[in-house]
């Protein structure tokens, strides 16, 4: 079995990478181990919310006061982050993923616990505003559903209380939902998307609008539309004011959306997803690897002329942990991370926390490193990636990983695989 | 049989509730009455490890199609805990429906031998009437086939001396539906095999049980399974390949025997393949080559069915099929037919299993192929009956398009 490049894991960092390549002409396949985190969106992508505590507002005058090997300068320093971005951006827009927002200012989206936080991109259900001190609206229903337990209306009324907005909360049933609360512990978000079609949008519209109360928008869980943008806006169209959504707990819809639509595009592409299976091993010879096994297809050998390594942080086992080292536990790159145990977690909860900075090494091209000499045709991509970077405190994940992801496919087409 | 389940087995501590198995599980979507596969596996061992009477019958609405377990971000073998809970919990025998429509091969053997009967019998709507009030078989559905000469007493007496003539050979597990249902697919194999070089031998076969595991006749399942397993060890020990052309057969043997039955399969489990993959390798190492007729390309859908998204070997068939020259071959997504082997049949599932199925159904008229691909006999019986597409096996696909002379003088035969 051959292909152009193979990618081990099939998040978003695969996906997009996986894409652009397959854009280009080449031949891809993704060997992905369960669905990826993903279905743990927000609904939003971040550029770069903070350095040191401080608030960014424009992430890409800002990468001169990053460390130098921040995946942002690797990627800097050769050939632009900016581009890469651009076509992100182009990427969801083709796979039929509809986001708002701009690299150049973060606008901010409303969390479930009603603070607004700084995004670069936003799914366009989600509720958005360009000024957290300014809300274009003053009266806001929030509208939860009977015996739904994955939204909290009353955090949301306390955050945007704090903001000078009036707010009223409601709670509303249609018949679809009475179906699934004969199992209360699935009453979760997939599960309400997917009986929420045609007569049930509609319906849902009604009550709904029954709760409006005349506030200026209406929030309500993001619970609408798994498989494409389109029941949203059918939704959207029915509600007499404007409508937004607020994430859930996961699973997220709005997650799962993202993934299956850039799934669906690459597929159409002619992209090889394999879904449920899990490399088990990799041959390597004179600095590179030669081929890897999957559980699946067992004895036949997946060849590739480059190799990339996307199957996620800690969260997605791309790393795995014990009481003394952090490994990548398919090849076992060289993972860098802090020998000192009690150094890899501060006891405040919502401190920077070390163990988000480990992950495999890299070069400045994202080559990793096997007993410390360079694979050269084996990358890194995603959240597996270490060095100087933290994504949760300094709000770069999404960035990292889609930007990674586009560089790493940019760098095999310019050298022509 | 497996009787002390060991939790840790099927990581059941693993699961950390996320609750991801649900959101792809076909049966959820459809059915209120089944609580999904995160409660009905993991999250429901956790109690009935407590207390057995947290045990319920709504775990028969699991189709045991293994959707949950490609999900799963934590390899948890949801769908198996709920295999082995649902009969070592099982509080009544099976109906004496559910213990006939288990028996494909008992059914089988006797409705071939009187074929032209049968077969307009269970196309008669009083017939049908009849086995739905009785025997709550669904006067809805299409009823299954017979041929009047089994494959196996076909290659008997038509093949088996030519077969042997091959320095190369492979055994053939071909399953109740080739053998009872349509030999044809038996048949195309070989024409296939032996256009390239190999011989085909039989393997001595029961059902590999699937239909019983799912209709709780545990024990006959573990009795067939020691037989097959006996009969193919003899065969793997003289080095053959045993190919197949049913994914519910190869999943059974390769995975279902071990995990759900307990038993030792790991002498035979990866000398088992779907044909498809046997010839893609032989292809892709450059030990044989294909060649086809010309203007035999067609639009053809690959779907890929439930057991071959959990043996992750689509890819074999559909590549495969795209090799015929001027043929457009779709891949989608993968969705459940909603047939799920004898589940469809049942007049309390009808209702289920037809919704199930829309998504796929919808999905196939939208491109409007020539023709659909899929490896599950299941799968063509439910296409064929709710939409006016035609459904081949890969094999069939490739034997229809396959020129014979061509190809085996490119095989220098």
């Amino acid at each position: 079995m051959r292909a152009d490049v193979v990618f081990i894991g099939g998040g978003l960092a695969a996906l997009m990478s996986g894409i652009k390549l397959l854009k280009a002409g080449k031949s891809v396949i993704i060997v992905c181990a369960g669905q990826s985190a993903l279905h743990f969106s927000s609904g939003s992508l971040c550029l770069l919310n903070r350095i040191n505590g401080r608030r960014i507002f424009s992430p890409l005058e800002e990468l001169k006061n990053l460390p130098v090997n921040h995946p942002y300068n690797k990627i800097e320093r050769s050939g632009g982050l900016a581009p890469l971005l651009d076509e992100a951006k182009e990427i969801f827009n083709e796979s039929g993923i509809e986001l708002i927002g701009n690299k150049e200012r973060n606008h901010y989206h409303l969390t479930p616990f009603g603070v607004f936080t700084p995004a670069w991109l936003t799914s366009t259900d989600h509720l958005v505003i360009d000024d957290p001190c300014n809300p274009d609206f003053k009266k806001a229903a929030i509208i939860g559903i009977d015996g739904f337990l994955d939204f909290y209306p009353k955090f949301i009324e306390r955050g945007l209380s704090k903001n000078g907005i009036k707010c009223t909360v409601a709670s509303v049933n249609i018949e679809e939902f009475d179906r699934l609360r004969q199992n209360p512990t699935e009453m979760r978000a997939p599960n309400i998307a997917r009986v929420l079609t045609d007569e049930a949008v509609e319906r849902y519209a009604d009550a709904i609008n029954e709760n409006i109360n005349g506030a200026d928008i209406a929030i309500i869980p993001a619970v609408v539309g798994l498989n494409d943008s389109q029941t949203f806006q059918t939704l959207r169209e029915k509600v007499k004011c404007r409508l937004h959504t607020v994430s859930t707990i996961p699973v997220s819809v709005t997650g799962i959306r993202m993934k299956i639509l850039l799934q669906e595009y690459f597929t159409r592409l002619g992209g090889w997803y394999l879904m449920g299976d899990s490399v088990t091993d990799g041959s390597f010879e004179n600095g590179k690897l030669r081929f890897i096994n999957t559980a699946n297809l067992g004895n036949t050998q997946v060849r590739a002329s480059h190799y990339v390594m996307a199957s996620g942080g800690l969260f997605s086992r791309g790393l795995k942990s014990d009481h003394f080292r952090i490994f990548e536990p398919i090849f076992g790159l060289d993972v860098k991370y802090n020998t000192e145990r009690a150094d890899w977690y501060d006891r405040n909860f919502f401190h920077s926390q070390e163990f988000m900075k480990f992950g495999v090494v890299t070069d400045d091209l994202f080559h990793c490193r096997l007993q410390n000499s360079t694979i050269e045709n084996l990358y890194a991509i995603g959240s597996i990636l270490g060095g100087d970077y933290d994504p949760l405190s300094e709000g770069v994940g999404a960035g990292v990983t889609v930007s990674s992801a586009l560089f790493v496919a940019r760098q095999l087409l310019n050298n022509n695989l | 049989m497996k009787t002390d389940l060991q939790v840790q087995d099927y990581n059941f501590e693993q699961c950390m509730k996320c609750s991801v198995c649900t959101a792809y599980c076909p049966v959820t979507l459809v059915n209120p009455r089944f609580p999904g596969p995160k409660q009905s596996g993991p999250d429901g061992e956790r109690y009935r490890l407590k207390d057995i009477n947290y045990f319920d019958k709504t775990l028969d609405y699991c189709i045991n199609c293994k959707r949950c377990e490609v999900a799963c971000p934590s390899n948890v073998k949801i769908a198996d805990i709920i295999q082995v809970v649902r009969f070592r919990h099982a509080t009544q025998p099976p109906s004496f429906r559910n213990r006939l429509m288990a028996r494909t091969d008992f059914v089988g053997s006797i409705a071939s031998s009187v074929a032209p009967v049968i077969n307009t019998a269970l196309r008669t709507p009083m017939v049908k009437k009849f086995l739905d009030s009785s025997l709550k078989i669904d006067s809805r559905r299409k009823l299954p086939q017979y041929a009047f000469t089994t494959f196996r007493k076909w290659f008997f007496r038509k093949a088996y001396n030519y077969q042997k003539s091959f320095n190369n050979q492979v055994a053939f597990f071909h399953g109740c539906y080739v053998n009872y249902n349509y030999p044809k697919l038996g048949k195309d194999l070989i024409k296939i095999l032996n256009a390239v070089g190999w011989g085909v031998t039989l393997v001595d076969e029961k059902c590999c049980g699937m239909p019983l595991i799912m209709n709780g006749l545990v024990e006959k399942a573990s009795d067939n399974a020691k037989r097959n397993l006996r009969e193919l060890e003899t065969v793997t020990r003289q080095n053959l390949p045993v190919l197949t052309t049913s994914t519910t057969c190869t999943l059974t043997i390769r995975d279902e025997y071990n995990h759900i039955l307990g038993l030792d399969n790991h002498d035979v489990r990866d000398s088992i393949f779907l044909a498809t993959r046997f010839l893609y390798d032989l292809i892709d190492d450059g030990k044989i080559k294909l060649v086809f007729k010309e203007n035999s390309g067609r639009k053809v859908l690959y779907h890929t069915s439930c057991h071959m998204e959990k043996l992750g070997w689509a890819i074999y068939s559909s590549k495969l099929i795209a090799m015929i020259p001027g043929s457009k071959t779709i891949v989608i997504d993968s969705v459940c037919c909603g047939l799920a082997g004898t589940f469809g049949y049942k007049k309390e599932n009808y209702d289920y299993s037809q919704k199930i199925g829309q998504q796929l159904f919808k999905k196939i008229s939208k491109i409007n192929p020539d023709v659909v691909a899929s490896d599950c006999e299941s799968c063509k019986r439910q296409i064929e009956m709710s939409t006016t597409y035609k459904v081949e096996n890969p094999i069939s696909i490739i034997a229809d398009a396959l020129d014979v002379e061509a190809t085996k003088a490119a095989n220098n035969l």
